[in-house]
């Protein structure tokens, strides 16, 4: 065993001298969400700028939103970069680069199954474009066959909608 | 053939009674009955861990990662909390429990005691500070239970009569670790943790024998006690490496404690009654091993372990007094084994709480002191008949496969509650935990 614990001590030096080597891949950067729930954590605290750069850290590295995404151990965040994003802006006085980065979030399409956000994005974004946005919170997902209707739903960057935000909307 | 008999009768009367003279430090571990069934079992703490087969080595992203691998801890961005509770059924199989037959023709009829222990297992508090993170905390190493007896039988191997007394044994043993961790990041992708700290055991046991199958003073042969504490250090070194987010590979090498509780042998009638104490050797063997963990989507992680365990440090120091003149401490040996841990965990939302499932399992190999020296080295009768003794009591044991389950429930990100289960032959361990999360 003692030259197994040698060993074993051995092997460990050499694995971690032979680490330098690996590429550094996206690991290397600081995770998600680290950058993200310090940004979100900084606008708890009211630090609106200084939660920019670290929700645009955060997008470097998981650019996509993403309810329940992994960040470590057992824990889950609703990931939602470009809301708090707006938000910041929003209380930047910021407007169109809030409402830019709103529409980004309503693009992808998950803010709608997270109530809470999504009631203050809709409060938000009327106050800044004037125009109610009267989307469902938790759209369904199920499409009829064929093609999205192109509907007008009175949002500045629509055509880049999923299609049942415009549908719905349409409806309503 | 009669006289042949009771003289091989009597040898084994004195054989027994000799050795409970004459058991010199180190025996006691190894050569009577309750310590060759001794389990180990090295499972990481947590039910979830335990749920997945023990894999637990690359993953390691919670509070009882200064166990599994302190490396992991790293991971942790908030102070965490975490606690285990553990039931343990242990199943002891005595092979030689009572006998059919003849002297000439006879059949040894096993039996099964089980004992049972519960006890809080595990308690860790972590504090991340920049890319340190620190931990402190209470494992239990080992908690082991097992009372048997047996009504006596004719020695496995002899057809002349030679007979092994009842024997009526308890065993309890219990080793807590209580330590800290430091654990580093090195970068993003790479960390190294360190735990270390005391190890306490204490050390409850008895194996009498008695001339007759009634456990009492008046027929008792021998008696071998131990009541001791007994203490030692332990180290855990890890290194966690994430080549890319979903993949993950752990290293970790654990170094045991080594303990020395005095054991007492008393006897009653070879010549006199009399009593003798002296120290033991019991080492709780250290391992080594690679864990490499996969997730290919958020919510479905799989993982396997490897891990060396050195359980020839059991006959480290392994003394010899019963028969000395007969045998040889090489005629004893326990080989280093290799577990083999996997398993897989599922998470599945509903509406805000995460339910867990978890299965896996593990293959444990066979640690039990076997008779490998050869009984026929000489011409010598006593030789032989002493030999051939030990290579009846001490034979080898086998591998057993341990199944294991689990679920949990996620309420918050603040709050975790896991259960799991572990099947096998040879126990049945029930786990609850709780991480809290700040």
């Amino acid at each position: 065993m003692r030259r197994s614990i040698t060993g074993t001590i051995l092997g460990f030096l050499c694995a971690a001298a032979a680490l330098p080597a690996f590429p550094a891949g996206a690991s290397a950067q600081t995770p998600w969400y680290v950058s993200y729930e310090r940004g979100v954590s900084a606008q708890e605290q009211g630090d609106w700028k200084g939660s920019v750069s670290l929700l645009r850290e955060a997008i470097a590295v998981k650019e996509a939103p993403k309810l329940k995404a992994k960040t470590y151990g057992l824990r889950f965040v609703n990931y939602l970069p470009y809301y708090h994003l707006g938000e910041a802006y929003y209380h930047l006085r910021e407007t169109q680069k809030a409402v830019e980065n709103y529409d980004i979030c309503l693009k992808y399409g998950e803010i709608q199954e997270s109530p809470e956000e999504f009631a203050v994005l809709q409060s938000h974004r009327g106050e800044l474009t004037g125009e109610p946005l009267s989307i469902p919170a938790a759209s369904p997902r199920t499409a009829p066959a064929g093609e999205s209707p192109e509907a007008a739903v009175g949002l500045p960057s629509g055509g880049g909608l999923p299609w049942y935000v415009n549908y719905e909307t349409g409806l309503a | 053939m009669q006289t042949n008999s009771r003289i091989s009768l009597t040898f084994a009367l004195a054989l027994w009674v000799a050795s409970c003279v004459l058991l010199p430090a180190g025996w006691a571990q190894t050569n009577t009955e309750n310590f060759a069934q001794f389990r180990f079992n090295f499972n990481n703490p947590g039910a979830r861990a335990t749920g997945i087969g023990g894999a637990f080595m690359s993953i390691a992203d919670d509070a009882t990662a200064s166990e599994a691998n302190p490396a992991g801890l790293t991971t942790l961005l908030r102070p965490e909390i975490s606690l285990e509770g553990k039931a343990i059924q242990f199943i002891t199989h005595v092979d030689n429990f009572s006998q059919t037959g003849t002297a000439a023709n006879f059949t040894l009829n096993p039996r099964d005691f089980k004992s049972a222990v519960v006890s809080p297992s595990f308690v860790s508090v972590v504090f991340p500070v920049r890319r340190f993170t620190f931990a402190v905390f209470r494992h239990e190493l080992m908690n082991f239970e097992s009372n048997f007896y047996t009504n006596g039988t004719f020695a496995p191997g002899f057809t002349d009569g030679s007979f092994l007394f009842p024997a009526n044994s308890s065993t309890r043993i219990h080793v807590d670790n209580y330590g800290g961790t430091v654990a580093y990041k090195v970068r993003e992708s790479f960390s190294v943790g360190v735990s270390g700290g005391v190890s306490l055991m204490n050390m409850k046991s008895s194996i009498a024998r008695y001339f007759l199958a009634v456990f009492n003073d008046g027929s008792l042969a021998n008696i071998a006690t131990i009541d001791d504490n007994s203490t030692d250090f332990f180290l855990n070194v890890g290194l966690l490496y994430r080549p890319v987010e979903n993949l993950s590979i752990g290293l970790t090498y654990k170094r045991r404690p080594s303990f020395s509780p005095k054991q007492t042998y008393r006897f009653t009638s070879f010549p006199t009654d009399s009593s003798r104490t002296a120290p033991i050797n019991f080492n709780v063997p250290s391992s080594y091993g690679i864990g490499i963990s996969y997730r290919p989507t958020d919510v479905l992680t799989f993982a396997v372990d490897v891990v060396r365990v050195g359980y020839s440090s059991l006959t480290k120091n392994f003394a010899l007094t019963l028969s000395q003149p007969y045998l040889n401490s090489g005629d004893f040996a326990v080989d280093d084994g290799f577990e083999f841990h996997g398993g897989a965990e599922y998470v599945l939302f509903l509406k805000t709480v995460g339910i867990v499932f978890r299965g896996g399992g593990y293959l444990e190999p066979d640690n039990r002191i076997r008779w490998v020296g050869n009984v026929n080295d000489s011409t010598d009768p006593d030789r032989i008949f002493a030999r051939k003794i030990m290579q009846g009591l001490f034979q080898s044991g086998k591998s057993y496969a341990h199944g294991t389950f689990g679920a949990g429930c996620i309420f918050s990100n603040n709050v975790q509650f896991d259960v799991a289960g572990d099947l096998s032959s040879v126990s049945n361990t029930v786990v609850g935990s709780l991480v809290i999360r700040f």
